[in-house]
């Protein structure tokens, strides 16, 4: 059974889009079918999966006009993307105008539930949709398809005042989508140590929410070396954590015969960093999947009431 | 950072509070496809009702033909799987060695190969230092004159 998840803030530079593919890739490598679709006419999560920018037309086109989607199958072992661009910019418009003409759209749900995992009969487990910022209608067409929300937020204020903007418009999405759940909040990009920062963001956190969904307990540290070692190279945070290790062997190697070491395409972060970042991706995934099975849990309990 | 100034956005969250504006996209959005809740049974699970508003109690239907396209392969979705159920306990530590904590700020291999380093411009300076001594004390008796 798949479920699908936003994520999504109405502020940009807040982790979205490399938070997204953490997420994807650390429960693929952990043996789940996941499926990821990029709405933002950026398309930056080419950049962190490792595969070419695309234009986004295909995906623009089912949801303007109910075309079939195309899949890039296979970006990872259980991971396929279906990718976004800037032929994005196009739906606003074609919402726009349609809407003058009372004519309606087939929207992303469709596009989405026609995506099917290849040559297995069980579907994705997992649908992560990465949102652009500053687009509602695109954000808006991402929560009416959407069964759970997920919110990384930065520590700052203009990231906390992001907060608003999606509540606003999850709040709307709900009268066409009254099953969309906020999943939690997610702190990303904190400086490792900042102890005191992290709780006092949390606790705003938790008074902004007033109840509403949990802050995960699992922040994304803020590794500058690590996210440019893994932009540049493609890598996901477990996959360079692997990378270092290999990279090790090789220093040992260099070391045991002498040979100086070239640092030119040396790795720029160290590879306890690189452990460490993987590290908390693979809890915020296992925290994020147990949210999502307490939330299930608690909707059979419900309907067998 | 100051808590008290944050506004309570709780009820937008939950649906207490309605929201300050409709949805831009709700006009024009096709009928939508909204999951059926996960259930026990895995028949459950593979229906799909059809919702336009928000009716708390659907009933389920046979999943129609999304609009404009080819409809979605009749797929069986198997039993529901708990995504975390096989999910280590949180606080436990996920990938990265009790050792990797502790030499966080420390890499071993880089200390060595900077000490490595270091020692190749000991041995280099040596060397120059070397061979410029004995280049001197070759050619001091030439300069001498005791050699011709």
């Amino acid at each position: 059974m798949r479920r699908v998840v936003a994520i999504a803030n109405g502020k940009g530079g807040v982790g979205k889009t490399t938070l997204t593919a953490g997420l994807a890739g650390q429960a693929a490598s952990e043996g789940r079918r996941v499926l990821v679709v990029d709405t933002d006419p950026q398309g930056n999560l080419g950049r962190d999966l490792g595969y070419g920018l695309q234009d986004g037309s295909s995906l623009s086109l089912a949801i303007t006009h109910g075309l079939p989607v195309e899949v890039s199958r296979g970006v990872r072992d259980g991971l396929d993307v279906v990718p976004g661009g800037p032929a994005l910019w196009d739906v606003g418009a074609a919402f726009t105008s349609r809407g003058a003409r009372g004519a309606s759209l087939p929207g992303l749900r469709p596009a989405v539930d026609r995506v099917r995992p290849e040559g297995i009969e069980k579907d994705y487990d997992l649908v992560l949709i990465d949102t652009p910022p500053g687009e509602p209608i695109l954000q808006e067409l991402v929560f009416a398809a959407s069964d759970y929300l997920i919110i990384p937020t930065r520590s700052d204020e203009a990231s906390l005042d992001g907060l608003v903007v999606v509540a606003q418009r999850f709040a709307a999405a709900r009268t066409v989508n009254p099953d969309l759940t906020l999943l939690g909040v997610v702190l990303f990009g904190v400086r490792a140590g900042s102890t005191r920062l992290i709780k006092r963001v949390e606790s705003a956190l938790d008074e902004t929410l007033g109840g509403a969904a949990p802050v995960f307990g699992t922040s994304i540290r803020y590794l500058e070396s690590a996210a440019v070692d893994m932009r540049s190279r493609g890598l996901l945070p477990h996959e360079l954590e692997r990378v270092h290790h290999g990279d090790k062997s090789a220093r040992i190697n260099r070391l045991r015969k002498g040979v100086k070491v070239d640092t030119g395409d040396s790795l720029l972060s160290r590879d306890s960093s690189a452990a460490r970042l993987a590290g908390d991706y693979t809890a915020l995934a296992h925290e994020v999947l147990a949210a999502i099975t307490e939330r299930e849990r608690r909707s059979r309990v419900e309907v067998a009431v | 950072m100051t808590p008290n100034s944050r506004p309570n956005l709780g009820g937008l969250f939950t649906g207490s509070t309605p929201p300050e504006r409709s949805s831009a996209v709700a006009a024009q959005l096709g009928p939508r496809l909204v999951t059926a809740p996960p259930a026990a049974d895995s028949k459950d699970v593979t229906a799909a009702r059809e919702s336009t508003g928000p009716s708390p109690e659907p009933e389920p239907e046979p999943e129609p033909a999304p609009t404009g396209g080819t409809p979605a392969p009749n797929v069986a979705s198997g039993p529901v799987r708990e995504l975390g159920a096989e999910v280590p306990p949180l606080g436990a530590p996920v990938g990265q060695s009790t050792v990797a904590v502790a030499l966080e700020f420390i890499d071993p291999l880089r200390v060595v190969e900077r000490y490595f380093a270091f020692l190749q411009v000991v041995l280099d300076v040596n060397r120059r230092a070397a061979i410029a001594l004995t280049t001197a004390a070759i050619s001091l008796p030439r300069r001498a004159g005791i050699w011709r």
